[in-house]
């Protein structure tokens, strides 16, 4: 895992410094630049060797190369955007579980009755339309058509200073709320198919020869065996609260790490580029590690193996 | 004189499909006396799950009462709510099931799954529930009780899990046993210590049970009275001695010829044919259009119960007095000699 | 009871070694392919998603022929003029919606004068008040400067772009205040030459004669060169028709092209390019995997470690540095796609060639003396052509949501193509204003992925047999 972390990470850098227009050195900066940072990060030298320096450059002095655009070290500009996503995933992160997990399980519970055919109804709209569409509607109705949001686009720091804590926080009901209902319908559809699945299962019908009753049964056996799955997910989910994703940031305006991955992209900023996709990789390389784990944690087939037989 | 601890008269379930409605039972009726094994044996497709499954109120929804009754201790099980049969069910009911790894949960420990049977319906407290458990798990013959509470099914055997089930079964103390198949998804030779345990248990603890299976086999082994059941009706009911070695309905002699046997090299009897759709339910007989002994009148009209004894009772119109005699074939012919050879 | 039985029924019906046979199968049997159709027929939802998908199907085949207007192509200023316009349909229009108005809000003075002229009769539908029309100095009406009308927004775009720009009374006042001399009617003064002037006053294109001027031929002075300086209805001279004629079915975009064509051409092009990366996924995939499958052992490993590095590479990584060094045409994008969208195809043809191996039901097969290619065709085939199929019709609309996700980003970005995306993306910007552009290209794409995303599951639920004789 960690090895295909290491070549992944390679054949960026390698791709990346292949493409044509990598050298050209920024106007403004003369040629004092070119130079340092040719001998800091071996320009002249074979690839391999310079992918070296960079990881060397990395763990000596914490730099991961330097961005033309913002004319600091990359890491500085990448990390120091970190909180901004977070602050506007985080909330839907907490807010739709639950609400996903609770939906699923009414769908599953009341199938082919009224709520079941809404949920599943609301499920199918929002799975299928894409993101951004929803997004943008959802500006173009609530803020353009009704007036019901502030703005819309979250406030900015000033805006924060001058209008106050109570309106910019207003700001991010809308995102907020759009967040949140597109990442319910993904979960709730995966619970209310397993459960569906659990509650035909004969170990039910133990339990409810048993003696328990039907509530009973289905919230201590079937619903526990529905959500095993995916625990790993949930936890997985946690880490990717970091990373802004692009569409929301760009149509909220939301300054944060994937708005910088645009601006990488159409300023041609190679070193932010190399920086965003390898954290990328170990965002990924740290999920998967996690979800390995949390397998163990929570299967206990796989926690304890075949074991003993007798 | 034993007295009767369950009695079902005349029962009648139906099933909504998408096919039509599907006729499961047709006016079952049979008791049970404490302390004595039923078997109950019949095809797949005959109803005796759905019987056992009614007397359990654990019918599936698309299940329609079309009538009877199956009283127990003065009540009628079939007019229970939901709230009043819980109470009957795990602590004077009970049913263990033909497939112990899917019957447990894979991922709770066993011992947690057999204490909370006592936990949630006597609200004993967790430790004396877990001591209780283990008491429970060694009387069933699992060794080692005391680590094993904390192990997972698949951790066991086939033999091994059975057992657990059966404990958890009996651990609030049922006077009823429903054992649906409970041997046929075993090796033979686990079969054997899994019959013998029932049997144990009843006698410790003066149970009924019912058995229900489709292997004659092991019904001669357990059974006091046996029920043979085809296409939702009770074709034959009588003691285990009269329904093996003097049957009288032609569905019970093909069974036991059917049965390999070991004396012969005759060749194999099976039945032929397949037992009937039961959204269509035929007309008379059901067993007719298989039966070698058929009469005209079979197909036209339903046989009652003809008594053959007070205990013994069979339902063809070959016991009519009008009706020929016919010889029962070779196979239980030689079943009857050789009854001063078995031991019981 | 029992002596009421007829008793000369009770003989027995059967000779005593008579044989009693199985009665023959009275149903028919249903193949695997009649099966899974009837269950698909069961499934309304998917049905009517599949007849969605063929509405869509063929309008995209025949939408863009279905507007004749080539104007953007022929003459692209002429064509910006005509940007913005809001969607008009014939018959429906006098229902009240998709009639071509608009709800604007402009100076009191312009709007004042438009509707006195003899040219901007009729576009002010609504929402002139009455006291403005007596007096434009009404007094209730001083210090307002701006008034909200409802127009027929086609004659209204040939009115200022033909007649009197916007502008018009906001730049006198500028001359008069600034002292500058800029014309008010600068963007509608169009100058032409003798011919063009005889050519466009034959076919009644121009409105009216603002000056003419003199100057002398250098080849003849005797003959002197006249420049006309006119105001040319712009609807005539463009499109040969008049606004009240013209319809835009979904309105037009800011360069003036026709949105409805616009939108089935970019499905058309994302449709065509999903199919070319499905097709070369499947093969690559396919191919790869039965290699894998067939060999085994170290050439199985070798695969799995590739396959297992090309799926940790998130797409997005994969498109944005495909896109930086090649730039943003078609098969960049194609092949951005089939980098890493083999590997499904890779999984299955794998998975087809074990089983092909080791299953049971083929074993039994062999047994009873099947050869190979029975064997692939009849037990085999049923089950990858079910996986195939349903991977087909979920495949296509996850591509299409990928591309227009990403051409709304403007990471793709097409020189000379469109995207439905790329249009929801200028939609976005202008929605306040023109909403039309927002809407539907975003209806178009909310129907065609859920329409799809129903039939996709309505086919896998249809070809799966463990579903047979299920409710």
């Amino acid at each position: 895992m960690f090895i295909t972390f290491i070549i992944t990470v390679f054949l960026f850098f390698m791709f990346i410094k292949l493409i044509p227009d990598n050298y050209v050195p920024p106007i403004f900066q003369g040629n004092d630049w070119y130079e340092i940072n040719r001998i800091r990060e071996g320009w002249d030298k074979p690839i391999i060797v310079q992918f070296f320096y960079w990881v060397r450059n990395i763990f000596v002095d914490g730099s991961f190369g330097f961005s033309i655009i913002y004319r600091r070290d990359v890491s500085s500009v990448y990390f120091g955007k970190i909180p901004a996503s977070v602050k506007i995933n985080i909330i839907p992160y907490f807010l739709s579980i639950p609400i996903a997990i609770t939906l699923g399980i009414i769908a599953a519970l009341k199938k082919n009755k009224i709520a079941d055919h809404i949920i599943s109804i609301m499920i199918m709209v929002f799975i299928s339309v894409p993101y951004f569409v929803v997004a943008v509607l959802s500006q173009f109705v609530f803020y353009f058509q009704l007036g019901w949001a502030p703005s819309h686009v979250i406030a900015t720091a000033s805006e924060f200073a001058e209008r106050g804590l109570a309106y910019g926080l207003s700001t991010y009901i809308l995102p907020v709320i759009v967040l949140t209902i597109t990442a319910i319908p993904g979960l709730a559809r995966n619970v209310r198919a397993e459960l569906t699945e659990q509650l035909t299962q004969d170990y039910m019908l133990l339990a409810r020869s048993k003696g328990l009753t039907r509530r009973q049964a289905i919230f201590r056996h079937a619903l526990k065996n529905a959500l095993v799955p995916f625990l790993p997910g949930i936890f997985i989910g946690i880490i990717g609260v970091m990373s802004g994703g692009i569409i929301t940031e760009q149509i909220f305006r939301v300054d944060g790490t994937g708005r910088l991955y645009l601006a990488a992209f159409n300023g041609r900023d190679y070193a932010l580029l190399m920086l965003i996709n390898t954290f990328g990789q170990f965002l990924f390389l740290l999920s998967a590690i996690v979800g390995d784990l949390s397998y163990t944690l929570f299967d206990p087939r796989i926690r304890v193996g075949s074991g003993k037989l007798s | 004189m034993a007295e009767k601890i369950l009695e079902v008269k005349d029962l009648a379930i139906s099933f909504k499909t998408q096919y039509g409605i599907l006729h499961a039972i047709r006016g079952v009726s049979f008791d049970l006396y404490k302390g004595e094994t039923l078997a109950i044996v019949g095809e797949s497709g005959s109803g005796k799950s759905v019987t056992s499954r009614a007397i359990m109120g654990l019918l599936a929804g698309n299940s329609i009462y079309e009538g009877g009754s199956i009283m127990y201790r003065g009540r009628d099980l079939m007019q229970l709510n939901e709230e009043l049969f819980h109470e009957i069910r795990g602590t004077k009911i009970s049913m263990i099931f033909q497939d112990p790894m899917s019957s447990l949960n894979p991922i709770i420990p066993v011992g947690k799954q057999i204490a909370e049977a006592l936990r949630y319906k006597l609200g004993m407290p967790e430790e004396m529930a877990r001591k209780k458990a283990i008491e429970l798990m060694e009387s069933v013959g699992i060794g080692n009780a005391d680590k094993r509470y904390k192990q997972y099914p698949f951790q066991f055997s086939g033999g091994m899990r059975q057992r657990i089930v059966i404990s958890i079964a009996l651990a609030n103390n049922a006077e009823i046993l429903i054992c649906d198949e409970p041997t046929t998804a075993l090796d033979v030779t686990i079969q054997g210590q899994i019959l013998e345990l029932i049997n144990n248990l009843k006698e410790q603890r003066n149970l009924s049970v019912i058995f229900i299976t489709h292997d004659l086999g092991v019904v001669a082994n357990v059974a006091d009275r046996i029920a043979v059941m085809y296409a939702g009706q009770i074709v034959e009911i009588g003691t285990a001695e009269e329904v093996f070695y003097n049957p009288k309905h032609p569905y019970t002699w093909a069974l036991l010829s059917s049965m390999p046997n070991l004396a012969t090299s005759k060749k194999l009897d099976a039945i032929s044919g397949t037992p009937p759709n039961m959204i269509y339910p035929p007309k008379g007989d059901a067993f007719a259009p298989r039966n070698q002994y058929a009469l005209e009148l079979d197909f036209e009209e339903q046989p009652p119960m003809f008594k053959v004894s007070d205990t013994h009772y069979a339902a063809t119109w070959l016991l009519h007095p009008d009706a020929p005699k016919v010889e029962p074939p070779l196979a239980v012919q030689r079943l009857k000699e050789s009854r001063g050879r078995v031991k019981k | 009871m029992i002596n009421n039985v007829d008793k000369n029924k009770l003989i027995l019906i059967r000779e005593d070694d008579e044989r009693i046979t199985d009665l023959p199968l009275e149903t028919k049997e249903i193949g695997y392919y009649k099966d899974s159709w009837n269950r698909f027929k069961k499934n309304r939802a998917s049905l009517a998603a599949f007849v969605i998908i063929c509405v869509i199907f063929f309008f995209i085949l025949v939408g863009p022929y279905m507007k004749k207007y080539d104007l953007p192509d022929r003459d692209s200023t002429a064509a910006s003029r005509l940007g913005y316009l809001t969607p008009r349909i014939p018959g429906i229009e006098n229902l009240g919606i998709f009639d071509g108005t608009k709800t604007i809000t402009r100076g009191k003075q312009f709007l004042h004068h438009m509707y006195f002229s003899e040219f901007g009769e009729g576009i002010i539908l609504e929402g002139m008040p009455e006291e403005l029309i007596e007096d434009i100095n009404h007094p209730d009406y001083e210090n307002v400067s701006e008034i909200t009308v409802k127009v027929d927004y086609y004659k209204y775009i040939n009115y200022i772009t033909s007649y009197m720009p916007e502008r018009y009374f906001g730049i006198i006042r500028e001359n008069e205040i600034n002292g500058t001399y800029n014309d008010p009617l600068g963007e509608v003064r169009q100058t032409l030459t003798k011919e063009k002037f005889d050519e466009y006053m034959a076919k009644n294109y121009i409105i009216d004669i603002l000056a003419i001027k003199e100057s002398v031929n250098p080849n003849n002075p005797d003959e002197p060169y006249y420049q006309y300086e006119v105001r040319i209805n712009q609807f005539l001279s463009s499109l040969n028709q008049l606004p009240e004629d013209t319809y835009f079915w979904f309105g037009t975009t800011s360069r003036g092209h026709d949105l409805f064509t616009e939108i089935w051409t970019g499905a058309r092009i994302s449709l065509l390019m999903a199919i070319s990366v499905l097709i070369i996924n499947t093969i690559v995939g396919l191919t790869l995997g039965a290699m894998a499958g067939y060999y085994g052992g170290v050439l199985d490993l070798l695969f799995d470690r590739m396959v297992e590095i090309v799926s940790s590479i998130p797409f997005l990584s994969v498109l944005t540095l495909l896109i930086l060094r090649y730039g943003s045409a078609l098969w960049v994008i194609v092949l951005a796609f089939t980098a890493t969208g083999w590997i499904g195809a890779y999984y299955t043809g794998r998975m087809q060639f074990y089983r092909f191996k080791n299953r049971e039901y083929v074993l039994a097969a062999r047994t009873l003396g099947a050869s190979d290619a029975r064997i692939m065709f009849k037990h085999i085939f049923p089950n990858t052509l079910g996986l195939i199929v349903t991977g087909y019709a979920l495949a296509i609309p996850a591509f299409v949501f990928a591309e227009a996700s990403y051409a709304f980003l403007g990471i793709i970005n097409y020189s000379n193509a469109t995207s439905v995306g790329m249009l929801i993306q200028q939609g976005q910007a202008v929605m306040q204003v023109h909403s039309h552009l927002l809407i539907y290209p975003s209806l178009y794409i909310a129907i065609l992925m859920i329409a799809f995303n129903l039939f996709g599951n309505g086919l896998r639920d249809a070809f799966n047999p463990s579903l047979r004789g299920v409710e």
